[in-house]
């Protein structure tokens, strides 16, 4: 008897496992628990706070940033704290220089701020929250390499401002907190930090039939030719484990993954068109935006295969990211000129849209809050 | 493994991986980081070794070191590998260390004098015994910014000769030679070389003799005869004037003002009556130019069209032959979320407007075929080196001389070839706190390009002067060449809580016009809430384009300066807050032009139905063909004309 009660609460559990836990009432699309997720807007100098709950998603509260009066800001990078009392919200731009904004979640309160580089873009945090990595994109059009900034984020102070090459972009650091990845656009390099020494530790050519992991800084050494990257790598998401890095070619429409501990070529697993941000879930899945496709793909990790692509209802689909629960993805859409952006709610167990929320124009950095119960 | 046991196992997987909870990395013992010492004070140029200590949760120290030093900001202090720092510069500056991961700091004052030169303009001064001598001098820090809160201590070499009092003031005693030198927090200026004479035997008149002059009329004053080498003390007594110390006299209310001269132990007086000036005007609506629930930002008109662009994606083109009734004719849709600057080249084919926030990220400047004038057609556009973003632009013959937002550099596009434009120059100001220093900016706002003289708003950095063609220099549009800046402490005049700069600039006559903006730090465009604005227009005198100096300044009391256009002696401005505004800038310009009673004439440009309901917010103004545009954020257009006197 009790080896048939184990079997099917093993069962029952599998069930859980493999599909996901039940998303809610079986007459709604929505949830039971509460999920939140800041999202921002760089040309409207906005932050929404974005709600999903059983009775469907809506902005809880929108809010304004930014720190020069008349002029965009640009808010493009953010980051909740592990410990979730704050988030971090990166200016890209500046006069000229961009700005690392500190945000008490309690009641979205400027705490500290520090001056970074040109752009500030992407943002992401040490799993103890104690340091902030933000890549300076710099897009401002002359090819030259940028830099990394290291923020200690107790005081909002710039510790270190570490160059690595051109237009980086898609700060991630590994769950271990020991190495932090970002690539650059215009060079074709992943590039890999170590988060103690605050240097350069190894950097990847990602050119098709290029490929090779290198030691140290690539300054000077890398073969492409500036602005002729064929991969312009967009985004560089380590696995769960950290062992690999996955890496978005935004020109190439490929994802290309790195085996951390080798610094050798895993893989290249094609994507849609103009694949930009991406973001993995516990349950070896990828959610992968398509910038120039206006779609959502999501993809099983084992077999490389595209489960499923969701076309979105505006374009420039940018930012990802997904519940702790892996039930969820919310995908940031900027939308052109004056048009509003959009937060897009996916059902990973259904693998469609499920709701829509209209946020400022250019809805770009993305990141989960909370959820309920924690 | 039996059921039970592999049930377990999944649970505490799934238990661990359901929260979004990746492998956690191996716990740090490193609690605190513990910088020593841990306050300081310190001198420029110091060396100081630090040490760091990592301590676990109950206090306890651990073996674990540095695995980097750091300071923030880099460019106040630098260190070695075992943490020893040299300090470079004056501030505050954190120095640490991080170890397992944890970051710990300590905090450490620099210490230098602000004041890094004393500027006086005289090397020497001949006085006569009796004589009294008000010298001059301005302290500045090393980036060269007035510092005029500094206190001053004029220090004479030989006091039996000149000695200065307790407040500066030096009285000349006995014949003979002194050297006069300013002193302050350790710097001295360069020393003036003070001649005393014998006290003259004769006495000396005022000239010129003047019956009457007007409120804001300058007259220059002088010793008459042959003691025109004399070092006179000028005052004054009446209602509200100001005399400079050359003899310049401006009065700012009507009335009867006594002028005195003090030389060579003598004293000299004459009157002048000053009358209102009298030149108030009405200004009379024509026509207006409204979109519901638009930011309207930049305007220009050519022709019988008016070009506006918004604080949003679009452009209005409005024809305005009938002015009373302004028809619109096209809206042009460009991918931005601010097109901030528009202007149309002297021969009408062409047009340039700026962009900001694009969604591409690729901002710069498009190309507008406007040949047909009521419909512009985008022809190309330029954004290269300059995505970050465009504010503003200025067309001077085949370039196109720009703001680039992300650099705060000037850019020169050459753009004969419209199809294909390219940049063919860039300049920006040099500053070595540029680089990332907190609260340190280098933003360049505004340009206009005169007789091959660019003049730039450079916000924090103030007026620069360059030569891109005059020949002052050597400069060319595709080299260009500095010739002079004139630097404006926003600190001191309009204090922490606003952000202030040089905003708009505009050449006329011998004087450079220069708007500054100066918004709240808490304000903002996209709201429609009030945005509280303040600022003055600063007038230049550039006579000496090398020496450019301040002598008048326009401000209306509680509103905020923006764009300017002078033209026949009139400056017509948007005074944001103060709606439309026009000056009588005709002769010398010298005080305080707002108290002279200088202004023609202004208009309240709030509407019931704007953008911010009642609220006026002048943006700018264009004369053009014997009307006045004035554009406005919140309600659009204004076409005014000058009406009677009101006097």
């Amino acid at each position: 008897m009790k080896s048939k009660v184990y079997s099917l609460l093993l069962f029952l559990s599998c069930l859980l496992w493999l599909g996901g836990a039940p998303a809610g009432a079986s007459d709604t699309p929505f949830p039971l628990k509460t999920y939140w997720v800041y999202v921002l807007s760089e040309s409207a100098d906005e932050i929404s706070l974005v709600r999903l709950d059983r009775e469907g998603a809506r902005v809880e509260r929108r809010f304004k940033t930014g720190n020069m009066p008349s002029d965009l800001s640009g808010p493009h990078g953010i980051v909740v704290s592990p410990d979730k009392r704050y988030y971090y919200v990166s200016l890209g731009h500046g006069r000229p220089y961009g700005t690392a904004l500190k945000y008490s979640s309690e009641n979205d309160r400027i705490l500290g701020q520090t001056t970074l580089g040109l752009f500030p873009a992407t943002a992401s945090l040490t799993p103890n929250g104690e340091l902030l990595f933000v890549v300076n994109f710099n897009l401002h059009g002359d090819m030259v390499p940028s830099s990394v900034s290291v923020v200690a984020t107790e005081d909002m102070l710039e510790i270190a401002r570490i160059p690595t090459c051109v237009m980086p972009h898609g700060s991630r650091v590994n769950p271990q907190g020991t190495f932090h990845y970002s690539a650059c656009m215009m060079d074709d390099l992943l590039v890999e930090l170590d988060t103690r020494a605050l240097k350069v530790s190894r950097h990847f050519l990602l050119t098709k039939g290029l490929e090779k992991g290198m030691a140290g800084s690539p300054s000077g050494e890398n073969p492409m030719v500036h602005g002729a990257a064929a991969c312009s790598p967009t985004w560089a998401q380590p696995s769960v484990d950290g062992t690999s890095i996955f890496v978005a070619c935004n020109r190439s429409s490929e994802i290309v993954e790195i085996d951390a501990n080798t610094w050798t070529l895993k893989r290249r697993i094609p994507a849609r068109p103009g694949v930009y941000n991406l973001s993995v879930t516990n349950k070896g899945r990828m959610v992968a935006t398509n910038k120039r496709d206006q779609s959502i793909s999501i993809y099983d990790l084992t077999t490389g295969k595209e489960l499923s692509r969701i076309p979105t209802s505006k374009k420039i689909v940018h930012g990802v990211t997904v519940s702790p629960d892996d039930l969820y993805a919310f995908v940031s859409v900027e939308g052109i000129g004056s048009e509003s952006g959009l937060v897009e709610v996916v059902d990973l167990t259904r693998l469609e849209i499920i709701a829509e929320v209209s946020v400022g124009p250019q809805a770009a950095g993305i990141d989960f809050m909370k959820m309920t119960p924690p | 493994m039996n059921l039970r046991a592999l049930f377990f196992v999944q649970l505490f997987v799934f238990s661990a991986l359901a929260w979004g909870q990746t492998p956690s990395p191996s716990p740090s013992d490193v609690e605190k980081v513990e910088v020593t010492p841990s306050l300081l004070e310190v001198e420029v140029g110091q060396d100081v070794q630090f040490t760091a200590v990592a301590k676990d949760k109950s206090g306890r120290a651990l073996p674990d070191k540095p695995s980097k030093w750091f300071s923030s900001p880099f460019e106040i202090a630098g260190s070695d590998e075992n943490g020893r720092f040299h300090f470079v510069r004056a501030g505050t500056v954190r120095v640490g260390a991080i170890i397992g991961g944890k970051p710990g700091t300590a905090r450490v004052l620099v210490r230098q004098e602000a004041v890094a030169r004393i500027d006086v303009d005289l090397t020497s001064q001949n006085l006569y015994v009796g004589d009294t001598y008000l010298p001059m001098a301005i302290p500045r820090t090393w980036e060269g910014n007035p510092l005029h809160e500094v206190g001053i201590q004029w220090i004479s070499s030989v006091p039996q000769v000149a000695y200065v009092d307790s407040v500066g003031v030096v009285h000349a005693i006995a014949p003979g030679t002194s050297q006069l030198k300013a002193v302050s927090k350790g710097v001295s200026s360069q020393e003036i070389t003070l001649n005393v004479q014998p006290a003259l035997a004769s006495t000396f008149g005022i000239e010129p003799s003047v019956a009457e002059i007007r409120t804001g009329d300058v007259i220059h004053f002088k010793i008459a005869g042959e003691q025109t080498k004399l070092q006179v003390r000028w005052t004054i007594s009446g209602n509200t004037a100001t005399m400079t110390a050359d003899g310049a006299f401006v009065a700012e209310k009507p009335g009867t003002y006594i002028v005195a001269a003090l030389a060579g132990g003598h004293i000299a007086s004459t009157a002048v009556h000053v009358k209102a000036r009298g030149i108030r005007r009405q200004l009379e609506l024509v026509g207006r130019a409204f979109v519901p629930d638009v930011q309207f930002a930049e305007q220009w008109i050519f022709g019988k069209y008016a070009y506006l662009s918004t604080i949003s994606d679009r452009l209005f083109v409005y024809d305005i032959s009938n002015p009373s009734l302004p028809k619109l004719t096209e809206t042009l849709k460009v991918d931005a979320r601010i097109i901030n600057d528009v202007s149309i080249t002297p021969d009408g084919s062409i047009g340039v407007i700026t962009r900001e926030g694009a969604s591409d990220r690729k901002n710069g400047i498009i190309f507008l075929d406007t040949t047909d004038l009521a419909h512009p057609k985008i022809l190309s556009q330029y954004t290269a080196t300059v995505t970050g973003g465009v504010h503003s632009a200025y067309i001077y013959g085949k370039h196109v001389f720009i703001t680039d937002d992300a650099t705060g550099s000037m850019r020169v596009i050459d753009f004969q070839d419209v199809k294909a434009p390219k940049e063919v120059a860039r300049w920006q100001v040099q500053s070595p706190l540029n680089e990332s220093q907190i609260g340190r900016t280098r933003y360049l706002h505004d340009l206009q390009v005169v007789n091959g003289i660019a003049y730039l708003a450079y916000w924090r950095d103030g007026l620069v002067i360059l030569d891109v063609g005059n020949g002052i220099k050597g400069g060319s549009p595709e080299n260009p060449k500095f010739v002079s800046q004139f630097r404006l402490n926003y600190g001191e005049l309009y204090g922490g809580d606003w952000v202030a700069g040089s905003h708009a600039v505009f050449r006329y006559k011998n004087y450079v016009f220069i708007g500054d903006e100066v918004l709240s730090t808490m304000s903002d465009i996209f709201s429609k809430e009030r945005v509280p604005a303040r600022g003055a227009v600063h007038v230049i005198d550039v006579s000496d384009l090398e020496h450019p100096k301040k002598v008048a300044e326009y401000q209306v009391p509680e509103a905020g300066s923006h764009n300017v256009w002078v033209e026949d002696d009139l400056l017509y401005m948007g005074y944001y807050g103060g709606g439309a505004r026009i000056l009588d800038v005709s002769g010398e310009l010298l005080g305080d032009l707002y108290k002279q009673g200088r202004e023609v004439a202004s208009y309240w440009t709030g509407s019931a139905e704007g953008f911010r309901p009642n609220l006026p917010f002048t943006w700018g103004a264009q004369p053009y063909g014997g009307l006045i545009y004035f554009n406005d954020i919140n309600s659009g257009l204004w076409i005014m004309k000058l009406g009677h006197s009101k006097d």
